[in-house]
């Protein structure tokens, strides 16, 4: 052994993020895979996944035949957290998860069959977001990407997000008339109801009818008159969420002729007349009324607005809920005066087929439609599928693909794939405007946008990842993903839409799936601990979550490798193990920079390194070391044996392998393990840590060598 | 709430951490100690009524009265109804336990002043929940008419007047009517016998769903007597009324 005199100790070294630099100091590492941070601060090897269904009463399929290609996975709480909601897109069909069914948990809400709601989404396996998902105070909105409509579903009902279509025009039935000119013979036949007229048909226990304008000429010895007049109506459907349709095209005018009472003495209410709206017609799926609109008299009220007509159902107030309580009747008697229509309808545009949707403002805000990917459209407060018309906004003037929406504090962001807005309520309250952040930074994937813990936004933009915060000098985007740009740029640009990320709450780490290089599908997720980035390969997911009540797990589906080599597809709850369920295990890497440039003018050799370990297997990890900025498949150095992974001289007691009750149990001890390598004069080089086995790391520290003396050294 | 996964699982060869064998445990205990929901158990688990702890899924508050239709001890017989009388003068009284409604026209809550009956009115305290409240009666009036223009001798008509207006009921939580539930309508511009409904004796189920905040609630049932117009306005308290008979009213709190 080299006199010690003569060596250098460097300080612990305690990497717990990346830097793809070429140069970079030592206390950052090239590269750590499949490490999580512990509440100790250690790095631990990541553990599992298992599959979300557990295995139970002998039903050992833990990867039911509905799972195939996933597009999205969800979680939410609805009616104050008594309802669990996790909902999955996968193959065509979404599901609900009902744990309580071992022999089919996936209950099918959407699909093409046997499903609560037919509608069949089948994939495409071009670039497309994930499967959107939006929770509101009445359910979830649930937005597929691949040409099927939205969806609203409560748990227990799914229907269409508000009406795509619009409702066909009623037609209106009045008093017709036999021969104008004579005073008998005007609004004598059709439908001709009222307490006038010959061979009158209101029976007087129902009073008089109550259309039309009458002129009651108290100076005229004929008595009064019923002036001309006309009515038109329209209606819209209404659904059970209470979202509303387009209105229908308004009817025919029913017409009134101007009529005389017969004698001079008679009330002019008498001229009054009822019409009948007909061919209302019964809405799609999930309509729960029919809300009539309807003209004042036209002739007469300087007016041709329509005013919603209150039910005569009931108690006859705007409180009931549709003017036709039902989705069946076709027709309805028209006797509401003029006088008591007073509110105007909603008019309201069909529902878009859309891509994204994001609650802000008491609204949902939907974006990126088939025909306008740069349009953005607020719906009514409440109504979260009723959307007005001439509402839409474009906050790219130049009408850039919108990619991404998100809450936040003070606004809602609104992205391009090339430019970034903060929409905000305007200072009155009634309206909208957008305040533009950065018109080169945008945002490629919808999914990948998170919250961190401290409140800053997080998402994947096209030059790696960005970060939102806002402060006392207002709203700032700055990148924070320089240090491994070189692995970022590898995200394969056609399908960086479908990258997807969440925030793990057990970790405080924001993690994003990408397809990398050539991938199709996202296969290595960039982890982000508000410090530093880490990388893990162990799941291949095409969508994640985290579950919101207080079991805070991340829920992804997609495909893990199992023991045996075999990939399977499923859902998968992330960094919990089940001995149901062995994944392959995945190799915890450690790789550090390359030790180090700054010094690399004169030759040193690598002697030793300290690693400071947390007993975790009775085993050893593999220590590599290249040099001299060659990371060929030879490494200068090998060892496999010394760098144990628990402590030889103080061995605790191990599962599987000792007896009950010939240890104590007690936390894992850390200790340092000493490897000595040999790495003659060396420019630089670098040390890698791996294993397969369950490994917790610590720090390390290296000794090194200096070449004496100083002369005859070589510069190549 | 739903299905667990053991934070940590122990491999052949690892050490056994008592933090992390805790950990799992504890994983477990939280659940049971409050979390459990319906992903917990299996389809079927609860096959009988008892299996589930009172009040844990709903709660149930019910409020009753019935009233006899007959006098077995007057009349001898239960074919003969004591009230109103099939034939002769109105000289029965109301049973007690039956509910004359005013000619006030103001919302009544169906209970007596003093309590010489059960109140179709009931105060709970609840979670934050929605109440399912079904109010339900046998309807029954007197009725006088004018049989005699010359003697206004009134007689009970038992089923046949015509001179009442319609009536009304409905709910009403915390003293605020739920309007949803009022019978009829509230247009009376158009029908002599008002804005109620004028079937004299009949029986009658009203309902609704309602969400309430955490706390007390006063949940009951009410009756008025609608305007009528003409000669309906003009009524006797003590020979034309309706009166509410046989009666329940029940809410089911669902948690």
């Amino acid at each position: 052994m080299s006199d010690s005199r003569g060596r250098n100790t460097t300080d612990p070294l305690i990497p717990r993020g990346e830097s793809s630099l070429l140069l970079s100091a030592a206390e950052v590492a090239q590269k750590i895979e499949n490490f999580v941070v512990t509440s100790e601060g250690t790095l631990q090897s990541i553990t599992g996944p298992v599959p979300f269904i557990p295995r139970s009463e002998g039903k050992s399929n833990v990867f039911p035949s509905e799972y195939g290609t996933m597009y999205g996975v969800y979680h939410t709480l609805l009616d104050r957290g008594s309802t669990d909601l996790l909902l999955l897109h996968t193959r065509n069909s979404i599901y609900h998860f009902h744990g309580w069914n071992t022999s089919s948990p996936w209950k099918k809400v959407v699909g093409a069959t046997g499903a609560l709601l037919t509608m069949d989404l089948s994939g495409k396996e071009t670039p497309q977001f994930p499967t959107q998902f939006e929770t509101t105070p009445k359910g979830v909105v649930i937005v597929p990407q691949n040409g099927g409509r939205a969806v609203f579903y409560n748990g227990e009902t799914p229907l269409p997000l508000g009406y795509s279509s619009v409702p066909s025009s009623p037609t209106g039935y009045g008093p017709e008339t036999s021969d104008p000119e004579t005073k008998d013979k005007v609004n004598d036949s059709g439908y001709a109801v009222s307490r006038a007229g010959p061979g009158y048909t209101l029976n007087d226990d129902f009073g008089f009818g109550r259309l039309g304008t009458v002129d009651p000429r108290p100076d005229n010895t004929a008595g009064g008159r019923l002036l001309s007049g006309t009515y038109q109506c329209s209606y819209q459907w209404i659904d059970f969420y209470g979202n509303l349709s387009p209105l229908a095209p308004r009817s025919n005018a029913v017409t009134f002729v101007e009529q005389e009472v017969e004698n001079s003495d008679d009330s002019t209410d008498m001229l009054r007349k009822q019409v009948l709206w007909s061919n209302i017609s019964v809405g799609p799926e999930g309509t729960m009324g029919r809300v009539l609109s309807r003209t004042r008299d036209a002739r007469n009220a300087g007016t041709q607005k329509l005013y919603l007509v209150p039910g005569n159902v009931g108690y006859g107030t705007f409180g009931a809920f549709a003017t036709l309580p039902d989705n069946t009747s076709t027709k309805w008697p028209d006797n509401v005066p003029d006088g008591w229509i007073v509110a105007e309808p909603h008019d309201v545009r069909p529902v878009p087929q859309f891509r994204l949707c994001r609650l802000a403002f008491g609204r949902l805000w939907i974006a990126n439609t088939i025909d306008d990917p740069g349009i953005l459209i607020p719906s009514m407060p409440g109504r979260y599928g009723t959307f007005l018309a001439n509402t839409e906004m474009f906050p790219d003037p130049s009408g850039g693909e919108i990619t991404g929406l998100w809450s936040t504090s003070g606004g809602m962001l609104v992205f391009t794939a090339t430019s970034s807005f903060l929409l905000t309520q305007s200072d009155d309250g009634q309206s909208f405007r957008f305040l533009t952040l950065n018109a080169n930074i945008g945002c490629v994937a919808p999914s990948s946008i998170v919250n961190m813990p401290d409140g800053t936004v997080v998402w994947l933009g096209r030059e790696g990842f960005y970060a939102f915060t806002t402060s006392a000098d207002g709203p700032a985007i700055t990148p924070i993903s320089g240090q491994i740009r070189r692995e970022t740029d590898r995200i394969n640009p056609v399908r960086a839409r479908q990258a997807c990320a969440a925030l793990d709450p057990q970790t405080s780490e924001y993690r994003c799936w990408v397809p990398l290089d050539a991938s199709r599908k996202n296969n290595l997720c960039f982890v982000f601990d508000g410090m530093g980035w880490r990388r893990r390969t162990k799941e291949s997911l095409q969508s994640v979550c985290t579950t919101k009540d207080h079991r805070k797990y991340m829920i992804g589906a997609g495909d893990v490798v199992n023991s045996s080599g075999t990939t399977n597809t499923g859902v998968w709850v992330l960094d919990r193990a089940s001995s149901s369920y062995r994944p392959q295990e995945a190799t915890a890497t450690i790789e550090t920079v390359w030790i180090s440039w700054a010094e690399s003018i004169a030759r040193r050799s690598g002697k030793t390194i300290y690693l400071a370990f947390r007993e975790s297997y009775k085993g050893s990890a593999k220590i590599k070391v290249y040099r001299d900025w060659r990371k060929s498949s030879t490494p200068a150095y090998v060892d496999e044996v010394n760098a144990l992974l628990y402590t030889p001289e103080d061995v605790p007691p191990l599962w599987g392998v000792d007896p009950w009750g010939t240890g104590e149990w007690v936390k894992r001890r850390p200790y340092w393990k000493r490897v000595d390598i040999s790495i003659p004069s060396c420019e630089v080089f670098k040390i890698v840590i791996e294993t397969t086995h369950p490994i917790e790391f610590i720090g390390m520290a290296i000794d090194t060598e200096p070449k004496l003396g100083g002369f005859g050294t070589r510069v190549p | 709430m739903a299905t667990v996964f053991p934070k940590k699982a122990l491999n052949a060869n690892s050490p056994v951490d008592s933090d992390e064998v805790n950990a799992n445990f504890q994983e477990v205990i939280q659940e049971v100690q409050g979390n459990l929901g319906e992903h917990n158990w299996k389809e079927g688990a609860f096959s009988a009524v008892a299996d589930v702890t009172e009040g844990a899924v709903v709660r149930c508050y019910r409020a009753t009265q019935p009233v006899e239709w007959y006098d077995p001890a007057r009349n001898g017989s239960k074919l003969q109804k004591f009230w109103p009388l099939g034939v002769g003068l109105m000289d029965a009284a109301l049973p007690s336990s039956a509910f004359k409604v005013s000619h006030s026209h103001e919302w009544q809550t169906i209970k007596s002043d003093d309590g010489s009956f059960t109140p179709m009115e009931i105060t709970i305290t609840s979670d934050n929940s929605l109440l399912w409240i079904v109010f339900s009666c046998q309807m029954d009036f007197a009725s006088s008419e004018e049989t005699d223009a010359g003697t206004y001798t009134y007689e009970s008509t038992v089923g046949t007047g015509t001179n009442l207006p319609g009536f009304q009921v409905a709910i009403s939580v915390d003293g605020s009517v739920v309007s949803e539930t009022i019978t009829g309508s509230l247009d009376r511009a158009n029908d002599p016998t008002g804005e109620g409904i004028h079937y004299l004796r009949t029986p009658l189920s009203i309902d609704c769903v309602f969400p309430v905040m955490a706390g007390s609630h006063t949940i009951a049932a009410k009756i008025r007597t609608a305007y009528g117009s003409g000669t309906l306005t003009q009524l006797n308290s003590t020979t034309d009324f309706y009166a509410v008979f046989t009666r329940e009213l029940f809410i089911v709190e669902m948690r």
